[in-house]
């Protein structure tokens, strides 16, 4: 057991070693958790759920909506878009080769990167066509603000309840970065429903809610992916839970 | 914090023996890592009885981690208790063939931040530690003076460097981490662990007087 002994000269006493693993054990068992095949089971439910829910309803809504826009156009921004959108999911929603997730740069780079990029690859392929970054008055872009906010909650949701309780280390980080990977996807979906190039437009229905998306979840889903404890100490009567 | 003070203390003067002991720690380290590493995939996959093997191979360091922190065995023992529940909890996410231990690490570090928050609020606790403290050092023994004495220096200049750099030190010195792990363990990169180490490393050596040798650098 005590392969690297403790220091013991100036330290208050605790309970046996033996005793301390026999505690930790019995509350182990006490105390079910779901095996790797059974977690993988409710998180495919769960995320199943939550990506067939705002598909259909985008398609409820319209699904592609073309407008003026020649089709060249759709189908750039569109592959563009979801190129990037798959880069930002694999670094925003996958672990990597660790328990404690990506590094604290990858996070930080794919949350700063992804609103910038997705916004310049629209502009950028939109300014080559003509009259297709025009001013709509009738869209200023609340539509699709209100359009992308609501596609991406229950993703948003179910991504953050897959990485609940899992993050020691830069939970809000890793909040952050499964918002903006969540507000990526939905950014190409918008994309296909939005014909409205101008710039105006893209920063208020489609740039905002991508970083309301960032925000939200850093916030809010950083205390949900955080490590903290869940229950009441059971060894020292002192320590408030 | 006084024993690591101790033991660097002790140890600063023999190079090359530190060198050799901290080579046959590493190799310790990596044999615990892989034990711990199959011992979390058989329980990731419900083999109920593999918690004690994870527990067996993980705690004790993590203890004494947590004791260092602390300087108190209940509160390490409730920290202990904790981390090795969230990983029983988190089982099912465990990734065959990852490392466990600075997953453990960090979450024994994270709940350790946590506590420290809430300790902060606790002016009763914290008076209480003052009056402990003062009794035990008033009991100290009069012998091994000057080892003491160079401990309590080690221990002074560990207290007063950024908590980054002790944290980092201590991760690779005391507790036999890889570079790779603690880089993991404190969610930094493996050249900000390196950096971290070696400020703190040049740090005592000039409160020992020792002149920086190139056991610093590694």
């Amino acid at each position: 057991m005590s392969k690297s002994k403790p220091p013991t000269s100036d330290v208050r006493a605790g309970m046996d070693d033996a005793l301390l693993r026999a505690q930790v054990i019995d509350r182990s068992t006490r105390e079910p958790s779901p095996t790797r095949g059974q977690l993988a089971l409710r998180h495919r439910i769960v995320l199943g759920i939550a990506l067939i829910v705002p598909l259909l309803s985008f398609i409820v809504l319209g699904g592609i909506r073309v407008g003026p826009r020649p089709d060249e156009l759709v189908l750039q921004t569109a592959l563009g878009s979801a190129l990037l959108a798959a880069l930002v999911a694999v670094v925003g929603v996958g672990r990597g080769r660790s328990m404690l997730g990506r590094p604290r740069s990858w996070l930080l780079t794919q949350v700063l990167l992804t609103p910038v990029s997705l916004f310049g690859w629209r502009v950028l392929v939109s300014v080559r066509y003509p009259q297709m970054m025009v001013e709509w008055v009738e869209r200023p872009g609340f539509r699709c603000f209100t359009l992308s906010v609501l596609l991406a909650s229950m993703p948003l949701l179910g991504l953050i309840w897959r990485r609940r309780g899992s993050d020691p280390v830069h939970p809000r980080l890793t909040a952050a970065a499964v918002g903006a990977a969540v507000g990526a996807g939905t950014w190409v979906l918008v994309d296909l429903w939005c014909p409205v190039g101008y710039v105006p437009h893209l920063l208020l229905g489609h740039v905002l809610p991508l970083l309301l998306l960032i925000f939200l979840s850093a916030l809010i889903g950083g205390r949900v992916i955080a490590v903290g404890k869940q229950r009441p100490a059971v060894t020292d009567p002192r320590v408030r839970f | 914090m006084a024993a690591i003070a101790q033991k660097f203390a002790q140890g600063f003067g023999a190079s090359a023996a530190h060198q050799s002991e901290r080579g046959s720690a590493r190799a310790l380290s990596r044999g615990d890592g892989e034990l711990a590493s199959a011992a979390m995939e058989r329980y990731a996959q419900g083999d109920e009885s593999a918690f004690a093997s994870v527990y067996d191979s993980v705690a004790p360091r993590v203890h004494a981690y947590l004791i260092r922190q602390t300087r108190d065995r209940a509160v390490a023992d409730d920290l202990l208790q904790q981390t090795l529940l969230q990983i029983h909890r988190k089982r099912g996410t465990y990734v065959a063939g990852l490392p466990v231990l600075p997953w453990a690490f960090a979450i024994a570090r994270r709940l350790y931040i946590d506590e420290c928050r809430r300790r902060k609020t606790d002016a009763l606790w914290s008076a209480r530690d003052v009056g402990e403290d003062d009794r035990r050092a008033s009991a100290l023994p009069d012998d091994e003076f000057a080892t003491r004495e160079a401990a309590r220096l080690v221990e002074a200049e560990l207290a007063r460097m950024p908590g980054n750099q002790r944290v980092a030190f201590e991760l690779l010195k005391v507790d036999g981490l890889s570079h790779q792990e603690a880089a993991q363990a404190l969610g930094t990169t493996v050249n900000a662990v390196k950096l971290r180490a070696f400020r703190a490393y040049s740090a005592i050596r000039a409160v020992l007087g020792c002149p920086l040798g190139p056991s610093a650098s590694t």
